[in-house]
């Protein structure tokens, strides 16, 4: 951008005006942000002097932001940055750039300016909390390249005063995970638990929250604690955001747990038609391994039957599409269109319903917003101000579309390979069935299953739960909260008669 | 595989074993079904479907390994469906009387089958090892992969590998069942020092099931190995540790694995202490460590190993402590049987009676046992049955050890015992029975005659019973005894057949026909044969006693009786080999009476039967019996009366009637001498014809030779050589080709000859005869020259020279004087010219000279070349003018001196046709010049008187020339008599002197017949 800036002046070398950044600063005042701008470029674009050019530039960035001219703002915000700490608008220049981060949803662009010329002695002129954002991104950037010690040592850094300490945590407990530290790991989720209320009234940092309470669940699992990952997943608050990944990721808890009649319960309020445009393949792992356990082979063939009808078809699709070349941009227009028909609908949405790629979305909805808006500006009129900046939006835009592209297709890729994953577990499943049934056979039981009874019901813990049958099996209470009554068919022969009997 | 799941001992009801009990698994030996199998088809498939998606490590080794065990199960269970199919097939094979090849297992589809998934898994383990090092169950491979090297055969790689886990992986649970398995290699292997190493670290791993089974091994190492105190320990040890661990309740050892382990050191227990011989210790260790009942079930045992292992005076101390220990004991009457059997083995006859009579006196009912036991009528009755049924087996077995013995003691003791139990039991529904074995013994003992009586006793008391039929056979082999007559002693052994066995009824006909008399025994054998046919009319071997019975009538040569008898045998039988044995009879028995018109009647009477005819080789002989008849009737019956063409007539109507008969050539060559020497030649060829090709071969080359031989007397000489061409050529015969060459040329037909002879030559040269072969390749020459084919003869003698006469310059020189004489006659050039051939002449050696063949060609040659100067002499004529006359005569004068000497040359060269030939033409010299002289006519110059003086002084001169040419003829002709060569130059001669002497020769010498060539001097005197 320093180098656009430059040739601007070349351009206009000779037709420096003094009276131009008076102008400009006078309309500043008045408010007049579009008027002052246009007086500013022209300085920018013609004043010789040095000083003034920069005091227009800071001037022009300022009235862009209050324009909502994001895009073109942090382009004069992060030139008069990279000139460096003697510049004597660095710091309003970073303080302006993290204002158009927050702005934009920005994931990228500020945080590699701020990385590329990160300069301790210089930022460490900036006030406290300020520092600490910068602090945050550089360390978000750097989790996210995967200099993990860096990241670290950033994140480390974020202090409970910053707004930012929550995110902070939250990656330092991923990087512990990472590590396979489960126990400083949760300590770290847990620690943003203790950092936000739970009645919150912030939607970001209740969000937050939310997640970290997901994330050390999954601590809580990885280290075998079950009855507390489950815990930790009940407390995520019903119909928030990570309620469905709760209900979703307890069911493997409670299976783990051997309380195999809340994990069916589990697999049936996923499967309910609230959540009837989620995503969940893994949730007939979760269930024909439960039938697995208890050895209801049909139950298990059945399940795989539909697993298969369902996800082994949407696995080939996506293959395909994977498969073949396209222009980056293409995926993230792809994703808009649900999938354009080439792959499932749900994948799409699952890819939509991550938060960078919503925020990566809002900043190029922004940026087109940006662009309608520079022509909508009457003080502009045919000024040379309103062209340039929308060139630089456009090209902005187009670079940023292929980043997202990009991230579209590594997300399909995950989605991708926890399908084959999914894939080749139901498979094992269906091997080990026919290996089960084997083994039953030659200890000469029989394997073909006769009409099954009716359950008797559960136990009922207090008037405020109800049952009803469902497939002549009982469930208590409703979403999110059903219990299965499941039996054990693994008896052993003299059991088998027994039960025969009845 | 997954180890072995649970140690398996054989059970107690399992047969009797030398070894220790096996050690096996469990859960493989449960047969799975073919649903399981079909089940385990689904997995593999699933699983080698699913391993290709599945990423590299830990889960994917797991899976590798499910599919490894996967074929090991499919290998056995293959393994065990071939095995089924082996039974199957044995069982098929043996029920069709084991006709084709054997079945072998690894023939069985299943085997292969089983080899290949084996294979497949033992690939796949050793995959696992290669490729997934850090896989954690990689010690439970080790123990598969060994496991199923061992079992597949490959012993060493399965002991290697057992190696590398207990050296890998000292403290897996599978080193212990490693260390369990080497022990059982070596134990397996006789090699008990390191199946005792094996065993102990196996032991030492303290693992209830291994330990157990490890020190159960280690007793029978030490019993192998004749430590018997030891292994008594160790088997007591084994006891205590099963013991232990059902007071435990804890360990691996399961309550059934413990029970048999338990029962199995125990029984194994019973066999150490039969061989310590220490009975003593063995009742103080079973009683002081199990329940009386056990123990004794077990002292028991013991006593019955004292039994098998010959110790009887063991055995019979354990019965008696037993039975004092407790005599009312409800066992105490099988221990009692126990002691008179031990003292029967023992030979002790007389310990026996007594130990016999104590059974029956205490145990039976009324005895001391069954009085005290009264109040349990149950065992009473049991111990009634027991003395009853053991008395009577004990009878049974001691007659039968009587059998296997032969000691003709044995066979009195239980002849003895039979009695005592007939006088004890008199009613017993054993008495038939032991009658019967009463009545067998007899028959051991040679008291036939006794045996036959209690046999029709037995007969007699039960019709009915099972015994009765084979007593009623026994009696019939009794009395076949006492007809044959032998008189049988019995020494210290019986060493004949015993009665009742089925043996061989049928005896050689011939060889007893008519040589025997009906006697009392005879007749009572046959009423014993015809009293079983009574009873057992549908034995299958029924046809059998009726031939018995037929045969000794047949015996006795009572041949109508035996026919009548063998007749129903046919009638009755006439799928049985013995229909036809009794046809035969019937029909040998006219046969011995020379009775050929019975015999050819009957013989067509059974022909007419298809039932017997079925049998080819029966027919056979019934037909040969037929025709023998017919043909014997003419040989012996019309033949001895002299009536040749009666005879002749006799033997056609044989061929006639049986046109295939092997005796049809015979009868047709017979029938051609018979019209022979009616002198009806015609007919002998007639009906010897088909002869020439029929019958075996002596009888055909006799008919050939016949035959030709009637032709030649006929004057057929084309018929007779085509007779011996045929059999000359098919049996490559050179004499008859020569013979049928000299018909043929007999017949002029030159052409044929000469393919005879050549054919003879070949043979001839075939046989490396090559002399002789030239010689009669000649005659093949000379059959052309007698044909007049001088191309034909030109020719062969040109081919003859080569082919025949290379290295031999006599015939080389005689062909090529044939050839060029040939050449002439047919004027062709010859490659040698007769002048040529006149020329060598004198370069020949003294030897070939010698050769009559070369100096008469010599000769010939010589001659011929004379022909032209000849021709040229006699050609001068006197005509012309004086002058000219004059030199005509001087120069005719001159050529007939030249000519002449040179015929004296010939003549000179002593060869007789030539030699006269030249005398005669210098006659013919003289004549033509004499005559010449007298032709001459008279010059014109003369007057008719001067020309008559001129002619008187020709005359005069011209006389002695024809003087001289009538000497010439004369030495001609008296040579050609000298010689006996009366051919043209003779005539020639004879008709000159004719002419000039016509009184001399009135009439021509009759033509000299021709001889025959093959009488003729080969040619250069080769023989």
């Amino acid at each position: 951008m320093r180098t656009f800036v430059l040739a601007t002046v070349l351009l206009y070398g000779g037709l420096a005006h003094a009276q131009d950044l008076q102008r400009g600063l006078k309309a500043y005042e008045g408010g007049q942000y579009a008027e002052a701008a246009a007086q500013f470029y022209e300085v920018l674009a013609r004043d010789t002097v040095e000083d003034k050019r920069d005091t227009a530039e800071v001037y022009l960035a300022d009235c862009l932001k209050r324009l909502g001219l994001y895009v073109p703002a942090y382009f004069y915000y992060r030139d008069l940055f990279e000139a460096g700490p003697k510049n004597r608008f660095y710091l309003a220049a970073i303080a302006g750039l993290l204002d158009v981060r927050d702005a934009l949803h920005d994931h990228l662009y500020v945080a590699i300016a701020l990385d590329e010329h990160y300069d301790p002695q210089a930022f460490g002129q900036l006030d406290k909390a300020q520092a600490e954002r910068v602090n945050f991104i550089i360390g978000e950037l750097s989790f996210r390249q995967r200099k993990y010690t860096e990241a670290q040592r950033f994140l480390e850094a974020v202090t409970p005063e910053s707004v930012e300490y929550s995110k902070a945590r939250y990656l330092l407990g991923v990087l512990a995970a990472r590590a396979g530290d489960n126990q400083r790991a949760r300590g770290h989720f847990m620690a943003v638990r203790g950092h936000v209320k739970a009645d919150s009234k912030n939607s970001s940092a209740s969000r937050e929250r939310d997640l970290a309470l997901i994330a050390a669940a999954r601590s809580s699992y990885a280290l075998g604690e079950y009855a507390e990952a489950s815990k930790l997943y009940e407390e995520v608050p019903r119909a928030s955001e990570q309620w469905f990944t709760a209900i979703y990721e307890t069911s493997w808890a409670h299976f783990r747990d051997n309380d195999f009649g809340r994990a069916m319960g589990d697999v049936e309020s996923v499967l309910s038609p609230y959540f009837a445009r989620r995503h969940v393949p893994e949730v007939w792992v979760v269930r024909a391994t439960t039938y697995f356990v208890n050895c209801q082979w049909d139950r298990v063939r059945a399940t795989y039957d539909v697993y298969r009808r369902t996800y082994e078809p949407m696995t080939a699709e996506l293959e395909r599409y994977l498969g073949g070349e396209r222009a980056p941009a293409t995926y993230y227009r792809d994703i808009l269109a649900e999938g354009a028909k080439l792959y499932a609908p749900e994948l799409a949405r699952e890819v939509r319903r991550g938060q960078r790629f919503k925020d990566f979305h809002f900043e190029l909805q922004h940026m087109a917003w940006e662009s309608r808006a520079i022509a909508g500006i009457a003080a502009w009129g045919n000024q040379r101000i309103g062209r340039d900046l929308r060139r630089i939006i456009d090209e902005q835009r187009g670079e940023l579309e292929a980043a997202l592209g990009r991230h579209v297709v590594a997300q399909l890729r995950y989605l991708q390979d926890n399908l084959k994953n999914f894939t080749t577990q139901m498979r094992i499943l269906d091997f080990e069935v026919a290996d089960a049934e084997r083994n039953w056979l030659e200890q000469g039981r029989e394997i073909l299953k006769n009409r099954r009874g009716r359950l008797p019901r559960p136990e009922i813990p207090s008037d405020a739960w109800q049952h009803w049958s469902q497939r002549k099996e009982v469930w208590l209470d409703e979403l999110g909260y059903y219990r299965h009554t499941l039996r054990s068919e693994c008896l052993r022969a003299d059991e088998e008669v027994r039960e025969a009997s009845r | 595989m997954m180890g072995w799941l649970t140690l398996v001992i054989v059970s107690a009801v399992a047969p009797p074993r030398d070894g220790p009990a096996p050690l096996a698994l469990r859960g493989s030996e449960v047969d799975m079904d073919a649903r399981a199998d079909a089940k385990r088809d689904e997995a593999i498939e699933k699983l080698k479907r699913l391993l290709p998606t599945v990423s590299e490590g830990p889960q994917k080794a797991e899976l590798v390994f499910r599919l490894s065990e996967m074929y090991w199960a499919k290998s056995k269970f293959a393994r065990l469906r071939a095995m089924q199919a082996w039974d199957q097939s044995l069982e098929k094979w043996t029920a069709n009387g084991k006709r084709g090849e054997e079945p072998t297992l690894e023939r069985e589809p299943k085997s292969a089958e089983s080899a290949a998934y084996r294979a497949d898994a033992l690939k796949l383990y050793q995959q696992i090892l290669a490729q997934y090092p850090s896989y954690e169950r990689r010690d439970e491979v080790l123990y598969s992969l060994a496991s199923a090297q061992y079992d597949a055969g490959e012993t060493k790689l399965g002991v290697e590998t057992f190696w590398t886990l207990i050296k890998e992986y000292p403290d897996s649970v599978y080193a212990a069942d490693a260390w369990l398995q080497l022990g059982e290699h070596f134990f397996n292997g006789g090699k008990l020092v390191n199946a005792v190493k094996a065993y102990e670290a196996a032991a030492a791993t303290k693992r209830p099931r291994v330990y157990a089974y490890a020190m159960y091994k280690l007793a029978w190492c030490d019993f192998n190995l004749q430590d018997y105190p030891a292994a008594l320990a160790k088997f007591r040890a084994v006891v205590a540790y099963a013991k232990e661990q059902r007071a435990g309740g804890e360990g691996e050892l399961g309550e059934h694995d413990r029970l048999q382990l338990l029962d199995e050191a125990l029984n194994d227990m019973v066999r150490v202490y039969s061989h310590m011989d220490s009975f003593e210790d063995a009742f103080a260790y079973y009683q002081g460590e199990l329940p009386p009942a056990k123990a004794r079930g077990y002292l028991r045992k013991l006593a019955k190993r004292y039994d098998e292992e010959g110790k009887h005076l063991l055995e019979i101390k354990a019965c008696s402590r037993l039975i004092n220990e407790d005599p009312d004991a409800v066992d105490a009457p099988q221990l009692q049987v126990g002691i008179v059997s031990a003292y029967a083995q023992m030979g002790r006859n007389d310990d026996v009676r007594r130990e016999v009579r104590r059974l029956i006196d205490v145990y039976s009912p009324g005895g001391t046992w069954a009085k005290r036991n009264a109040g349990n009528a149950q065992a009473v009755d049991q111990a009634n049955g027991v003395v009853e049924n053991e008395l009577g087996k004990l009878v049974v077995e001691q007659h039968r050890a009587a059998q296997q013995t032969k000691l003709t003691d044995s066979f009195m003791l239980a002849r003895d015992l039979y009695r005592e139990y007939l006088d004890k039991f008199p009613d017993s529904p054993n008495a038939t029975r032991f009658r019967f074995f009463l009545a067998e013994i007899a028959f051991e003992l040679k008291e036939f005659a006794l045996a036959a009586e209690q046999f029709a006793a037995v007969v007699a008391s039960d019709p009915k019973s099972e015994l009765a039929p084979r007593a009623a056979y026994s009696a019939i082999m009794a009395w076949d005894k006492v007809v044959s007559g032998a008189r049988e002693t019995v020494g210290t052994r019986i060493v004949s057949a015993k009665a009742g066995k089925r043996v061989d009824l049928t005896p050689d006909l011939k060889a007893s026909a008519g040589k025997g008399e009906l006697s009392p025994a005879r007749e009572k054998l046959i009423a014993a044969c015809d009293a079983y046919v009574d009873l057992q009319p549908n034995d299958p071997e029924i046809a059998k006693v009726r031939f018995k019975a037929a045969s000794q009538f047949y015996a006795a040569g009572r041949y109508d009786e035996a026919a009548a008898r063998f007749q129903t045998i046919i009638a009755k039988h006439p799928r049985d080999p013995l229909a036809r044995t009794s046809a035969e009879a019937i029909l040998e028995s006219f046969a011995a009476r020379k009775d050929w018109a019975d015999l050819a009647k009957n013989a067509r009477a059974l022909a007419a039967n298809r039932e017997l005819m079925s049998d080819r080789a029966f027919a056979e002989r019934v037909n040969d019996y037929g025709q023998a008849a017919a043909f014997n009737e003419v040989l012996y019956v019309i033949e001895p009366k002299g009536d040749q063409r009666a005879t002749a007539q006799g033997y056609a109507g044989f061929v006639r009637d049986f046109p295939k008969s092997k005796y049809a050539a015979t009868a047709r060559y017979n029938a051609m001498l018979a019209y022979d020497k009616a002198h009806d030649l015609d007919a002998a060829l007639a009906v010897g014809a088909p002869a020439l090709g029929d019958g075996d071969d002596e009888v055909r080359a006799k008919a050939v030779m016949l035959t030709a031989e009637l032709h030649e007397r006929v004057g057929s000489l084309s018929a007779a050589a085509a007779v011996l061409e045929r059999r000359g050529r098919e049996k490559k015969d050179v004499d008859l080709l020569l013979r049928a060459a000299a018909d043929r040329e007999g017949a002029a037909d030159y052409d044929a000859a000469v393919a005879d002879y050549l054919a003879a030559a070949d043979l001839l040269r075939a046989s490396g005869k090559d002399l002789r072969a030239a010689t009669v390749a000649w005659k093949a020459g000379a059959a052309l020259e007698a044909k007049q084919d001088a191309k034909a003869a030109h020719a062969f003698f040109e081919r003859y020279a080569n082919d025949y006469a290379a290295g031999d310059e006599a015939k080389r020189y005689c062909a090529d004087y044939a050839a060029a004489k040939w050449a002439g006659e047919a004027g062709i050039s010859p490659k040698v010219t007769m002048d040529a051939v006149a020329r060598s002449y004198d370069r020949l050696s003294a030897k070939a000279k010698r050769d009559a063949c070369v100096k008469s060609a010599g000769a010939a040659a010589a001659f011929a070349a004379i022909e032209p100067d000849y021709r040229a002499a006699i050609g001068i004529t006197l005509t012309g003018a004086e002058k000219e006359v004059t030199q005509k005569l001087v120069k005719k004068l001159a050529a007939v001196d030249a000519v002449q000497k040179r015929y004296i040359q010939v003549i000179a060269m002593g060869e007789g046709t030539q030699g006269i030939a030249a005398l005669y033409r210098i006659g013919t010299l003289y004549k033509n010049l004499s005559k010449a002289m007298f032709d001459s006519p008279c010059p014109k110059r003369l007057s008719g008187e001067q020309c008559s003086i001129y002619h008187q002084e020709l005359g005069d001169r011209a006389f002695p020339l024809e003087e001289r040419a009538i000497e010439a003829f004369d030495k001609a002709a008296a040579k050609a008599y000298e010689l006996g060569l009366y051919d043209e130059w003779l005539t020639r001669s004879q008709e000159a002197l004719k002419g000039y002497e016509p009184k001399r020769y009135a009439e021509p010498p009759p033509a000299a017949p021709t001889p025959d060539p093959a009488l003729m001097p080969p040619p250069g005197g080769a023989s």
